[in-house]
Formats: C-alpha cells, sequence, structure tokens
C-alpha cells in the first residue's frame, strides 16, 4: 500500500493482546478516523491467544502523503485524546514503540521534496 | 557572541498600519542598544504562536547586554501587547553552508523537559542531522537559552537561515527527517517524547545578510 505508514508495536503482558487489539479497534480507530488515519492491519505474534503468553501486536496506520501526516500530526497535539488512550491502557503494554515508514519504492520520492 | 531573541505578540486591536509606527519603536530602542547585529522584521504568514514581529540582536558579549537590557525591555514593555516570548543565549552547536543567499531566518522556541542525558543528547542528535537532509537549510544552530521571557520557560532556540519560504515551508517540512525522525520528540504519542508544551515557531524576511554567522 503506498502513503506513510504509522507503525506501533506493542509489546503486551501475558494475556493482554486481545484486549490490546480490541480496545484499539474500539476506541482509537475512530480517533485515528477522525485524523485522516486509515487503519491497514492488526497483527498478532506469535497468533495465539493465552493467558499466559505476551505477545507483540503490531499496528498499520497509513495517511496518504506527508501533508496528511501533518495534518494528523497537528491534530494530535490539540486533541489529547489519543496520548490518553495509551495512558489509559498502561496496564496492558510492556512497551510500546512508535515509528513511520514507506515502502521501499516510495523511499527515493518521499525524499524527493 | 551573545545573542537575543524577542518575539512580540501585538494585541489584536492594533490596527495593522499602525503596527509600522510600534516596529519602529523598537528599531530606535535597539539601535540604541548598539548591537553588533539586529534584525528585526515582521512574522510571515504561516507562524504558529509566532507573534507579529521578530526581534534578533546580537552582542559581542552577555555582559555588553546586560548593560542595556533594562532600557531595551522597558520599551517593549510599553508596546500595546498581548505578551512578549524572549530567549538570551549563547550560540550553541551548528553550522552553515557556503551560500550567503538566504532570504528567511526562523526560531523555534521550545521547552525541553528534563530527561536522562542520553534523551537529551539523541534529541539534539536528531534535530543537528536534519541540514544533512534539507539542502534548502543553508545554516542552523541549537542552542540551549539562559534567560526565558514569556509564560512559557523556554529552554532551547532553534535557529535556520533559508535560500527561500518554500525551502522551510517545504523541503523542511516534508523531508522524511522532520517527520520521521525528529517529530516524535514533540509528539505526545510518542512515549519518549520530550518537547511537551506549545512552541514558538515563527519566521521573517532576512535582510540579504548572514544572521547565524554574522561575525
Amino acid at each position: 500500500m503506498s502513503g506513510i505508514h504509522i507503525v506501533e508495536r506493542i509489546s503486551t503482558r501475558p494475556g493482554a493482546a486481545r484486549a490490546m487489539a480490541e480496545a484499539i479497534r474500539r476506541d482509537y480507530l475512530p480517533l485515528a478516523g477522525e485524523r485522516g488515519m486509515t487503519l491497514d492491519r492488526i497483527l498478532v505474534s506469535p497468533p495465539i491467544f493465552d493467558p499466559e503468553l505476551s505477545n507483540e501486536v503490531t499496528v498499520l496506520w497509513t495517511v496518504p502523503d506527508a501533508k496528511a501526516w501533518w495534518l494528523m500530526a497537528k491534530s494530535g497535539r490539540a486533541d489529547t485524546r489519543a496520548a490518553d488512550f495509551w495512558r489509559s491502557h498502561a496496564d496492558l503494554i510492556v512497551e510500546r514503540h512508535r515509528s513511520m515508514a514507506t515502502g521501499d519504492e516510495q523511499v527515493e520520492e518521499v525524499c524527493n521534496v | 557572541m551573545y545573542k537575543v531573541t524577542r518575539v512580540v505578540h501585538y494585541r489584536e486591536d492594533i490596527d495593522p498600519a499602525d503596527r509600522a509606527g510600534l516596529d519602529d519603536r523598537v528599531r530606535e530602542a535597539a539601535a540604541a542598544t548598539h548591537p553588533d547585529r539586529t534584525l528585526i522584521a515582521p512574522t510571515l504568514p504561516g507562524v504558529i504562536n509566532g507573534g507579529d514581529l521578530i526581534v534578533h540582536l546580537q552582542f559581542a558579549d552577555r555582559d555588553t547586554w546586560l548593560q542595556v537590557r533594562e532600557d531595551f525591555d522597558r520599551v517593549l514593555g510599553e508596546l500595546p501587547t498581548t505578551r512578549l516570548d524572549g530567549a538570551e543565549y549563547s550560540p550553541g552547536r551548528g553550522g552553515r553552508r557556503e551560500d550567503d543567499g538566504a532570504q528567511v531566518y526562523r526560531t523555534l522556541l521550545l521547552r525541553a523537559e528534563d530527561a536522562p542525558a542520553e534523551i537529551s543528547e539523541q534529541f539534539a542528535a536528531d534535530t543537528l542531522s536534519m541540514p544533512r537532509y534539507v539542502s534548502s537549510m543553508l545554516s542552523w544552530q541549537l542552542s540551549p537559552i539562559d534567560r526565558s521571557l514569556g509564560p512559557t520557560t523556554w529552554t532551547h532556540v532553534w535557529e535556520q537561515e533559508y535560500r527561500d519560504l518554500p525551502g522551510l515551508l517545504g523541503e523542511y517540512m516534508l523531508h522524511p527527517v522532520h517527520w520521521a525522525v525528529v517529530d516524535r520528540w514533540f509528539d505526545p504519542e510518542f512515549p519518549d517524547y520530550v518537547v511537551r508544551t506549545k512552541i514558538c515557531h515563527t519566521f521573517c524576511d532576512s535582510d540579504g545578510r548572514p544572521v547565524l554567522y554574522a561575525q
């Protein structure tokens, strides 16, 4: 998929992966939609829900381009609901990492500004 | 060298036609301080929390500035403003290209929260990596602030000069080094973000002479 990917990698506490994914779809997805973000997919690794198992949940969002990315980012500064979402679900999370990426075929294009 | 920046936020009820006269009062007050370098110019459309007038002065050293500070700030204090933002600082880390054709001066006042040393250093390193990728940035400097003015206690000033306005609003803003590397420090959704207070992002036309490395 083209565009800019917002990649959220979440190491969940044992048994918390399903709740994390459900919370993202239920509570974060509407906020993301307001900011122009499209949910590509939520990946769960390993793909097993087990109360004793920690998972890595990877959430892939997309925005069309850098201008759309800035609109998304600036709305997140003014509206704290997204940041509040992560704080309110801290009990499900061991570690979280957020990064921005594009497909390899787009790197030259996005750097050519 | 010692550097002084003031960002003047005029009251909204001040007629734009009257601002030129107010700006001239600032210029007269600045001239009376006998700085080595002066740039005073109205801000351009697109600033964020960036006020109406940028005042940037450079002195030989801090003591020289301190001898005139009270008189200068008294004049600014008499202006019809909603607030003044400001910074006083020695030049920090930075660099320049062999190109003196800058037309735009930009300064960013920011407040970085206390963080472990490695986090603060990574923030500075990421910021200072930008000119490697943004060719329109002709000079740059990241400086810690000695004394802040205004409702926010600013900790750093990130100054740059650009070849032209598209260099700032286009290349600088849209290159992935900005949105994929540096902006995480400003984004409340990043676990390690350090700039948690609204920034003062402001810019103006330059006067055709170098600002950051004027001497």
